[in-house]
């Protein structure tokens, strides 16, 4: 079993008390995804805005319980997404920060792009968006349609369009992944300002986690200038596959932990509003609280491996998977604790739902994952001794 | 309506066309309410009510106790949600609430066919690399665990009635189908305009007349 050190213990506690706070919106979020600019100094709102930005660009951070954060492992992230995540989803979907972006800028960003990137986001609360799925292609990154061409002019433009992306129709700055050249290694990322000529997002009304806003996103001839090209000082091979898949390593045990906090949230929810359960009741409910229990310890294994090795990220995604899956079985086993039509009549309880739904598709679906986990099975990559 | 015409009316015809068909064929505009007395329907379904369920029999509708719960969206036009706050009238009419249960059961497993459609054609105009996607070997699989426990539904919604316990099962079993064919079609069933927003329709529906199977007030 896994226990977390005094700094991760810290920040557990206090996230959990931040959580708090964030219940009181959800709703108002989840009704209005623009609830979020009125939540900017939530202190989780604001921890959220700085995480992944390193310490030499923030060496002054605030201290919580003594101890700083800038959430640059992956350990961190899914100790601080759990409770987050268990006081809403949505904002913490819906907040400013380098988010997925800050990933693969920590990554693959030269000095000069980090100094950009990083200062903007230090500069003022600032949305950034990671724009990889297309909507005829999925998140099948051999198949991207976008491409990114030479202007004629030293420059790069911008061609295509992208489906299901976090924050676009609010975001100010993100990554773009197009196609620069044929074959598998042809996969680039750039950053992208929202203001450029020819970039246009809407929003996509989803059925949960309205909050994370997804957008559709027209890329119609946007420039974009050499120096925004990540990992240009990088090999081909490293800037383009290489750094999609160890991203995606690094990223998945925070998104399992999100859909972990929605069903932890559920959990908590029939706890408080169902005080008075018969004891078979209450002892079934105690066997779903083992198995949250059970599920946050292959998160934190699996978040603790890709820390070690970012290259190993099969039990990542395992721990995805099955989180995601807990999520939809907790949300839906915590209605039988209320009557018919409790989906009407206990909107947060309702909310929880249709929110455990959206993680399924965040980073991989379930098959992709268990594709994932078959490779690193058969690669002996599972630490089965 | 019986189950099976619910569900190849639902199959064809959408939620809102065939719940307004079973709710007319229930005499006097009754609003069918569920235990604690939720029940979602089309709008014009609403008005002029003269009756309601109320538990087990059918009372006069107080029209002051009809409390709006809000809205449900779905593809081809909002659900009313309502809750129905009054007392209990003296033992009346036995409401027909199994049949009422298993035509649900019907219009939700209808729904489920029509979503098992959509994903099919979904996945098959999907392809990685030069395969569609309904032809990898994974994805086959889950299709045939989702069929499966549809036809399962099915068969016990045919001929007789289910009694209300096993009803209850059905459409806990209904919810689990949806759920396997929505993760195969990754975001586009997330969006409020796609087939997973009939899906949750779909759910609210039986949760308003059957939700929390085990609980006892």
């Amino acid at each position: 079993m896994i226990e977390l050190d005094d700094r991760l213990g810290a920040a557990r506690a206090h996230a959990r008390d931040w959580a708090r706070d964030l219940r009181s919106t959800a709703l108002e979020l989840d009704r209005d995804p623009d609830t979020v600019y009125r939540c900017l100094d939530n202190p989780a709102v604001r921890h959220l805005s700085t995480m992944l930005i390193p310490a030499p660009w923030l060496p002054e951070r605030t201290l919580i319980g003594g101890y700083r954060f800038d959430g640059m492992t992956a350990m961190e992230r899914v100790v601080f997404a759990e409770e987050i995540a268990a006081g809403d989803a949505g904002m913490m979907l819906a907040s400013p920060g380098a988010s997925l972006s800050g990933v693969l800028v920590d990554l693959l960003a030269d000095q000069e792009q980090k100094e950009w990137f990083y200062g903007r986001l230090l500069a003022a609360p600032t949305w950034t968006f990671f724009a990889l799925t297309e909507p005829d292609h999925g998140s099948d990154a051999a198949a991207m349609g976008t491409r990114l061409d030479p202007d004629g002019e030293g420059g790069l433009l911008l061609r295509g369009a992208k489906r299901y992306i976090g924050n676009g129709a609010r975001a100010q700055v993100g990554v773009v992944f197009a196609r620069d050249r044929p074959g598998p290694l042809g996969a680039t990322a750039v950053l992208v300002e929202t203001g450029a000529p020819g970039f246009k997002a809407e929003p996509i009304p989803t059925i949960g986690l309205r909050g994370a806003q997804l957008s559709a996103i027209n890329l119609d001839g946007v420039p974009v200038p050499e120096g925004r090209v990540l990992g240009r000082h990088l090999s081909p091979t490293r800037r383009g596959v290489w750094s999609g898949v160890q991203m995606f390593n690094r990223l998945r045990p925070g998104v399992a932990a999100i859909a972990l906090g929605i069903a932890r949230s559920a959990h908590d929810y029939v706890t408080e509003q169902r005080g008075s359960l018969s004891k078979a009741d209450r002892l079934r409910w105690e066997r779903t609280g083992r198995r949250i229990d059970g599920v946050r310890q292959l998160i934190w294994r699996a978040a603790a491996i890709v820390d070690a090795q970012p290259a190993n990220g099969h039990l990542a995604s395992a721990a995805k998977a099955r989180a995601a899956r807990l999520a939809e079985e907790v949300t839906l086993e915590a209605l039988e604790y209320f009557g018919p039509g409790a989906r009407l009549t206990q909107p947060m309880l309702d909310k929880l739902i249709r929110d455990a739904r959206g993680v399924e598709f965040m980073e991989g679906t379930g098959n992709i994952q268990r594709l994932n986990t078959f490779q690193g099975l058969v690669q002996g990559k599972l630490d089965r001794d | 309506m019986i189950a099976d015409e619910a569900r190849r009316s639902a199959r064809t015809g959408g939620l809102t066309a065939t719940l307004t068909a079973m709710h007319a064929t229930l005499a006097d505009r009754i609003l069918p309410c569920g235990p604690t007395g939720c029940c979602v329907l089309p709008e014009p379904a609403l008005h002029d009510a003269g009756r309601v369920w109320t538990g087990d029999t059918i009372a006069a509708l107080d029209p002051v106790a009809v409390e709006r719960l809000g809205t449900v969206e779905t593809p081809d036009g909002p659900l009313a949600a309502v809750r129905y706050r009054g007392v209990p009238g003296p033992a009346g009419t036995p409401a027909p609430w199994p049949d009422w249960l298993a035509a649900l059961a019907g219009l939700r497993l209808g729904l489920s066919e029509a979503l098992l459609d959509a994903t099919v054609a979904h996945l098959g105009d999907r392809r990685v690399g030069d395969t569609p996607l309904v032809l990898q070997q994974m994805i086959k699989g889950a299709l045939a665990d989702a069929v499966t426990e549809q036809i399962e539904i099915k068969v016990r919604l045919t001929g007789t009635p289910p009694p209300a316990g096993s009803l209850a099962w059905l459409h806990r079993q209904i919810t689990t189908a949806d759920r396997m064919l929505l993760r195969l079609l990754g975001a586009s069933g997330f969006t409020a305009d796609g087939p997973g927003a009939v899906v949750n329709a779909s759910e609210l529906l039986a949760d308003a007349w059957i939700g929390g199977e085990e609980w006892a007030p």
